[in-house]
């Protein structure tokens, strides 16, 4: 009999405990983002990126999906209503996606001294109408990587300021070096026209100019406004009229990029991605960064830009979530990213990289103070769209400027009109 | 026959060779430039002029890039998705087409209409309600949304093979049925073995189709392990930045089962059907 | 039902009926189950301002009257898209149909042959087109290198709009493997008795090619246009990858001018009025293809009512 006692109890214990263990429940918290950790934090990733968090918090588990065309993938997702509980958003987007339910505000789970903390170009993709919708994954700002070498081989003092000295050492730096006719050295080359990076890189050429594409209150466009049009007339001259740059043969970020590591190009309108990547890949190539040419009768501008993270309003586990997005912008992950992606997020943590005070990071850092964001809309779509046709109108199809702006002006205010 | 015959086969086989290389050169190019770029490192892939033999090759790409993209993990999806779909698309396209070429019912026109119809929308504007009745059937992250659907036939494969079906005499299916066969037996004994070019043109089609389908296991699945190689080499292009030399290697390397399955599908295609004893 | 036009009046033109729906049955079912919902729903849609976040809302025909009479990027699209569809199917055929006949050759190492001229077709289209934009560079691209070389001056390509389709158009021939492929097939399929009878005849290779070859392929060469032309109509890949349908609108296609609208802007709505207006213009030419078919495609199943 009191053997038959004692196996009960410990049957019913093993019991208890299996059962305890059920009840310990493991919420998965999914994230996608279209950044390619698994190549450059290796097969390790995992551990790498989210292991201290798992670690403090047993109940968490975070697993991270790739997604490759992001574009498409997650709009059909959330057009399905299937969306993973955090996901990367390119900051441009923020206002639309805010605007239309997607994003949970995450002001009630981040302490405000956090939000505030991010630099200058990413707290502005951050916050949209007082609120924050989302924390930085990585952040860029622009600058002109140019051959030092090319430079002295003509003569020049140093990369030009304005845009006026821009032509006149253009005019140097596009040479024919083997007398066979055809130029073989380009001064400049920037992508413009259609695609979101190209139109990154050209609307700071806008602003530079006094210019503006839309109006503060967003009722109406501004691009067709004599400063906006002599900008895009003088992007456009860079290519047709005084042929210091030739017209890039292709849209994406592909093949040939950065060219100026070919030799045959001197000076490039960049951005911050490309530093890290250029070190690595092409080791041999010693580069020079300087801040990009404004008018000198304009002003220094200059873009910013990057992905975020963002709390999907759908999520199931709001709270789990928000906890890793609380992590998302701990001292570690902005360590590790900042590392990976070249500029560190938070204005507090400048200290931890060296690096920051020496060439060419010192340069991006002094950029970071005169960014300024594509316009913060949600109707951006289309004026992002509008924009794009009308530089690639007028630098590839020798539309006037004045006209391609008039169409851009006449699309953008039908579309502020809606809403 | 002697008359002068071997100089003259001798140089049109010369001639036919020489077009032959010419052309297949020029097709070859783009690929040439795949395994010449896959066996570069970095920064010597946009050197101008271009250079076609690295120096020194980087035979090591091809390992390293293999394991980034857990190249054996994605290449056991990829068989499953493909071998399976392949099944149902050889049961059911052959079938239908058997249907749609030999036989008399009312609509047949018609449906033959819708059925190409359904090819002419393009897929951009159906995806998010197609996704939706995955999404209800809860086939979502799994690989069902890319099997399933070939059990009920492609279009473009029923088409192939109804063109194909209509070009095999009838009197055949008349000498079946007067020996005592049914349909089944015309469909299996007359029909299927005359059809082997159009058979391993399906197959071939819906093999490297799949193999290389992008759109679809993007769309359906959500996990990274369940990727298939298709979605897997696009690893290599990240937000901002692509490693050439690891996308050309991994390319060359998924390419290659079907290149082999092609190479070796050529048996099938056989020159001339002799109809022996069959003249209607 | 529409059993009007054709009524089985004996017992084995019933059977042979009920034969025929049930070997059609799998793609009947298919279709019920996963097309004809998501067919339906995309008109529907195509009635809506649908911004793919938030629900759709009903707007009746403005989606239409837009397309039509509103936008001039719309009649563009479509332009661009003739074009290419001009060029490249009639070229297409005949690049692919030669290529068919080259191979097709009973010589030593044909199968090497065929491979290469196929190896096209074996990469992803994504993985091909960035390819082709290297390829394309005016400056830094093998293709303007080898014309140098020759002494003629590479256009921009890509860059500039009047090359830029034609551009595409030469890749497109680079991809005519598949076409090819059907081709081969289509050729082994001739009886060689036909070709033995025709011999005896005194008939030379292009009597041959005219009066046996063609003739018996002429159903393949019916798939290959028909199929050629609803997928040349929806051309997209090349151009998204490529040029994002620069430069100055050159490479505005139909189909990228409707994924734009999709998923780019969030008008949903607008690119299902699109796609089901190409629906129609496709349906129109194909049902044309398939009438003038019966003047020139012979079939050895003389189906007579089959």
């Amino acid at each position: 009999m009191k053997l038959l006692i004692r196996i009960i109890t410990i049957i019913f214990a093993v019991i208890l405990l299996f059962s305890m263990q059920a009840m310990a429940k493991v919420t998965t918290i999914t994230i996608w983002a279209p950044h390619d950790f698994d190549v450059r934090y290796g097969p390790e990733y995992n551990k790498i990126l989210w292991g201290p968090f798992e670690k403090e918090n047993p109940d968490i588990k975070i697993r991270w999906v790739r997604v490759p065309e992001w574009e498409q993938k997650f709009r059909i997702a959330a057009a399905a209503g299937t969306l993973p509980d955090i996901f990367a958003v390119d900051g441009i987007n923020v206002p639309a996606y805010a605007a239309r339910g997607l994003l949970e505000s995450l002001d009630r789970f981040i302490p405000a001294e956090v939000i505030n903390d991010y630099v200058k170009g990413c707290y502005d993709e951050m916050v949209w109408e007082g609120k924050c919708y989302a924390v930085g994954l990585e952040t860029n700002t622009q600058f002109v990587i140019y051959n030092p070498d090319l430079l002295a081989k003509a003569g020049l003092p140093g990369p030009p300021r304005y845009w006026e000295e821009l032509v006149d050492f253009g005019k140097k730096l596009t040479i024919d070096t083997d007398g066979d006719g055809k130029i073989d050295q380009w001064a400049y080359i920037v992508y413009v026209g259609r695609g979101e990076y190209q139109m990154w890189l050209q609307t700071p050429y806008i602003w530079q100019n006094g210019g503006e594409v839309v109006d503060e209150k967003f009722n109406k466009a501004l691009c067709n406004q004599p400063k906006a049009v002599e900008a895009l007339q003088f992007v456009s001259d860079l290519f047709n009229k005084y042929k210091i740059a030739p017209k890039p043969g292709d849209i994406l970020a592909g093949p040939v990029w950065p060219v100026v590591a070919t030799g045959k190009f001197a000076i490039e309108h960049i951005g911050t991605f490309a530093i890290l990547p250029v070190q690595k890949s092409y080791p041999e190539f010693k580069f020079k960064v300087a801040p990009h040419p404004w008018p000198r009768a304009g002003k220094r501008i200059t873009g910013c830009g990057g992905w975020h993270f963002s709390l999907w309003t759908g999520s199931k586990s709001k709270e789990e979530a928000a906890k890793v997005m609380n992590y998302l912008t701990s001292p570690y992950i902005i360590q590790v990213l900042g590392d990976s992606y070249g500029i560190p997020m938070r204005k507090s943590l400048m200290g931890q990289f060296e690096r920051m005070k020496y060439h060419p990071w010192d340069v991006v850092l002094d950029q970071l103070n005169y960014t300024k964001p594509r316009p913060r809309h949600p109707q951006y779509p289309y004026i992002t769209d509008a924009i794009q046709e009308a530089f690639d109108r007028t630098v590839y199809g020798g539309v006037p400027a004045q006209e391609a702006m008039n169409e851009a002006a006449r699309k953008i205010d039908l579309a502020l009109a809606k809403k | 026959m002697f008359r002068g015959g071997w100089v003259e086969n001798l140089v049109k086989n010369l001639l036919l060779y020489i077009i032959l290389t010419a052309v297949g050169l020029l097709f070859a190019l783009p690929f040439l430039w795949t395994i010449s770029t896959a066996l570069k490192e970095s920064a010597q892939i946009w050197q101008f002029p271009p250079r076609w033999i690295p120096n020194p090759f980087q035979w090591q790409n091809f390992p390293e890039a293999l394991k980034i993209m857990n190249f054996l993990l994605h290449l056991k999806n990829t068989l499953i998705v493909v071998f399976t779909s392949l099944v149902g698309v050889l049961f059911s396209c052959t079938l239908v087409a058997y249907g749609f070429s030999r036989f008399r019912f009312g609509g047949r026109n018609l449906l033959f209409i819708v059925l190409l119809s359904t090819m002419m929308v393009p897929p951009q504007v159906t995806i998010i309600p197609i996704f939706i009745i995955f999404t209800k059937l809860q086939w979502v992250n799994t690989f069902k949304p890319l099997i399933v659907p070939a059990f009920f036939g492609y279009p473009f494969y029923i088409f192939l093979l109804r063109q194909f079906f209509m070009t095999i005499p009838y009197e055949l299916d008349e000498a079946t049925i007067i020996d005592g066969g049914d349909y089944f037996t015309i469909f299996w004994r007359i029909i299927l073995p005359l059809s082997k070019p159009a058979l391993a043109t399906v197959s071939i089609f819906h093999f490297i189709g799949a193999w290389n389908d992008f759109f679809g296991p993007l769309v359906y699945l959500s996990e990274n392990t369940k990727y298939t190689l298709a979605v897997a080499l696009a690893a290599f292009r990240g937000v901002y930045w692509t490693y050439w030399h690891y996308l050309m290697a991994a390319s060359v390397v998924v390419a290659l089962p079907c290149l082999l399955l092609y190479f070796f599908a050529q048996r099938f295609f056989i020159q001339g059907i002799t109809l022996t004893g069959m003249r209607g | 039902m529409p059993w009007s036009w054709y009524r089985p009046r004996t017992c084995i033109a019933r059977r042979e009926a009920r034969f025929g729906y049930l070997f059609i049955s799998p793609w009947i079912i298919g279709f019920l189950l996963f097309v004809i919902g998501p067919l339906l729903a995309s008109i529907w849609l195509s009635f809506t301002d649908y911004e793919l976040f938030t629900p759709p809302v009903g707007i009746g025909f403005r989606n239409y009257q837009e397309l039509l009479f509103k936008d001039p990027l719309y009649p563009l699209s479509l332009f661009n898209t003739v074009y290419y569809v001009i060029f490249a199917v009639p070229l297409g055929l005949i690049v692919s149909l030669l290529l068919a006949l080259l191979v097709n050759q009973k010589v030593k190492g044909i199968t090497v042959y065929r491979t290469i001229y196929y190896l096209p077709s074996v990469t992803s289209g994504v993985a091909i087109s960035l390819l082709w934009l290297w390829l394309f560079n005016p400056q830094l691209g093998l293709i303007n290198y080898i014309l140098g070389k020759v002494g003629i001056s590479g256009p921009g390509w890509l860059v500039e709009p009047k090359w830029a389709k034609p551009a595409l158009i030469i890749m497109s021939l680079w991809g005519t493997g598949g076409a090819m492929v059907i081709f081969l097939a289509g050729l082994q399929g001739v009886p060689t008795h036909l070709y033995e009878a025709s011999e005896l005849d005194g008939a030379n290779w292009w009597q041959k090619f005219r009066h046996v070859t063609l003739p018996m392929i002429s159903p393949v060469i019916l798939f290959n246009l028909i199929m050629g032309l609803i997928g040349s109509f929806q051309v997209f890949t090349q151009a998204f990858v490529m040029t994002q349908g620069g430069p100055s609108n050159a490479t505005l296609f139909y189909v990228l001018y409707l994924f734009r609208n999709a998923f780019l802007l969030l008008r949903m709505g607008y690119a299902a009025a699109m796609a089901w207006i190409l629906f129609l213009i496709v349906l129109v030419l194909t049902l044309f293809q398939l009438k003038f078919s019966s003047k020139w495609v012979y079939y050895e199943t003389k189906l007579e009512g089959r």
